[in-house]
């Protein structure tokens, strides 16, 4: 039977929570994106991975706050894949991609000229590295978006280190190739 | 060195991850190669668009219903636990009773000598910790600039407070601000750390500073404390024990 925690004591915890995981939403909801591929379900995904880590957070021991939510983030973006292979209407990834490439809709009216390239040019690269297969897509995301070490990608993704620097390197260029047969080799 | 192995060691030495003894040989073929050296250009170029464009922005509202989503369950998780300790069975009660009587026992034991963990003031120092990063306190005084830092706290606190700025160690200097701690107000340093915080709280060597045992583990925050120059040095972070021992040892070796 666990103790009654004081309501002080659960308060306390859920600060210490919010102090070291919470400042990470931001690339929680990152990867979570990448990986579902719309922003409904990554923002499910980011929901349930934190509500998990909370339950977890105990238990928790690690000093790298950073690895261990984005590692929960994974697990639970591949759970919400897999049912969504299973379901039955499964949507497919071109339909995403259509649906996904409204950004700048919430565009100020005003808008310097600049921005919008920049804007239209950073929603272009998003779209290139969509495109990616999974497991390319994530080591890219891991090492370029939350600059993660190749050790810590390798824990999160359990494979060698040697493996992330190969599929780092075939996601790079594959990145090239594709900018380039879109002619979008402006974006890089 | 072929211009083969010179392209399988590129993605690693772009991300700082080839070893120390290869990267000259690679920079010196990269430097006369065009074709390598374009290469390289290329990757750099790759990586520099990703970093500053790939990132998806934050929908508004996600952090603020993750917050509301973790409160409820913490109040749910609360309401359960009470209701589980009103109505839960004998044997549930007899447990809850027996740890009561062995807390009780401690509790006494503790105060019946000098509280030699000094745990309250661990408490509080991890307190102070995360609400300085929770609501935006920071730093009363933010400044990288040991010069203004300083004089700051003169007239905050009685005493001097060695300010030193790290920031060619890997830990730049983020300013001060003052805290109440021990039953007075005391001096803290803010440092940065790659994405982590350290607090370093300084106040004049005491009997009650003595209590602290070197190195505490409290909620995922790792606590360091040393007796140096008539002060005692309490360093917090959530960063890993190692660097934050390298931390303290290089302030308190600053300058000798
Ligand atoms: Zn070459």
């Amino acid at each position: 039977m666990r103790l009654k925690l004081g309501k002080r004591a659960a308060d306390a915890a859920l600060s210490a929570f919010e102090a070291q995981v919470c400042v990470h939403a931001r690339a929680a909801y990152n990867l979570a994106r990448y990986l579902m591929g719309n922003e409904d379900e990554a923002k499910d995904v980011v929901q349930e991975a934190f509500l998990r880590a909370y339950r977890a957070f105990d238990r928790y021991e690690n000093r790298n706050a950073l690895a261990w939510i984005l590692a929960i983030v994974r697990n639970v973006s591949y759970s919400a894949l897999q049912r969504r292979r299973a379901g039955p209407d499964a949507v497919s990834f071109d339909e995403q991609l259509h649906t996904d490439s409204t950004i700048g809709s919430d565009t100020p009216f005003v808008t310097p000229e600049a921005q919008l390239d920049r804007q239209q040019s950073a929603a272009c690269l998003r779209d290139l590295i969509a495109r990616l297969p999974i497991e390319f897509r994530e080591v890219i995301v891991l090492r370029e978006l939350e600059d993660l070490s190749y050790r810590e990608i390798a824990q999160i993704l359990a494979i060698p280190t040697g493996t992330v620097m190969s599929r780092l390197a075939r996601g790079r260029s594959w990145l090239r190739t594709l900018a380039a047969d879109e002619g979008a080799e402006d974006a890089l | 060195m072929h211009c083969k192995d010179i392209r399988a060691q590129l993605n690693a030495y772009l991300d700082g991850e080839l070893d120390a003894g290869a990267a000259p040989a690679l920079e010196a073929h990269v430097a006369t190669c065009a074709l390598c050296g374009a290469e390289l250009r290329s990757l750099r170029q790759l990586q520099h668009s990703i970093r500053t464009e790939g990132h998806w922005p934050l929908p508004n509202g996600l952090e603020a219903s993750l917050r509301q989503t973790l409160h409820s369950a913490a109040e749910t998780e609360q309401m359960a636990q009470g209701k589980a300790a009103l109505l839960g069975d004998w044997r549930g009660i007899l447990v809850g009773l027996a740890a009561g009587l062995v807390l009780g026992v401690v509790f006494y034991l503790l105060l019946m000598q000098p509280v030699r963990e000094g745990n309250g003031l661990v408490d509080r120092v991890v307190a102070l910790h995360v609400q300085s990063q929770l609501a935006d306190h920071l730093v009363d005084v933010a400044s990288s600039d040991r010069h203004q830092v300083k004089p700051w706290f003169q007239g905050r606190v009685d005493y001097s407070v060695p300010v030193h700025n790290l920031a060619d160690q890997g830990f730049p200097l983020l300013g001060g601000r003052i805290d109440y701690l021990d039953g007075r107000n005391v001096a803290a340093l803010v440092f940065g750390h790659r994405r982590h915080r350290i607090n370093l709280f300084v106040w004049p060597a005491t009997e009650s500073a003595a209590r602290i045992p070197e190195t505490t583990n409290r909620r995922g925050y790792r606590l360091i404390a040393r007796a140096a120059q008539g002060l005692e040095f309490l360093a917090v972070s959530d960063l890993n024990g190692e660097e934050l021992e390298h931390f303290l040892r290089l302030y308190l070796e600053y300058g000798t």
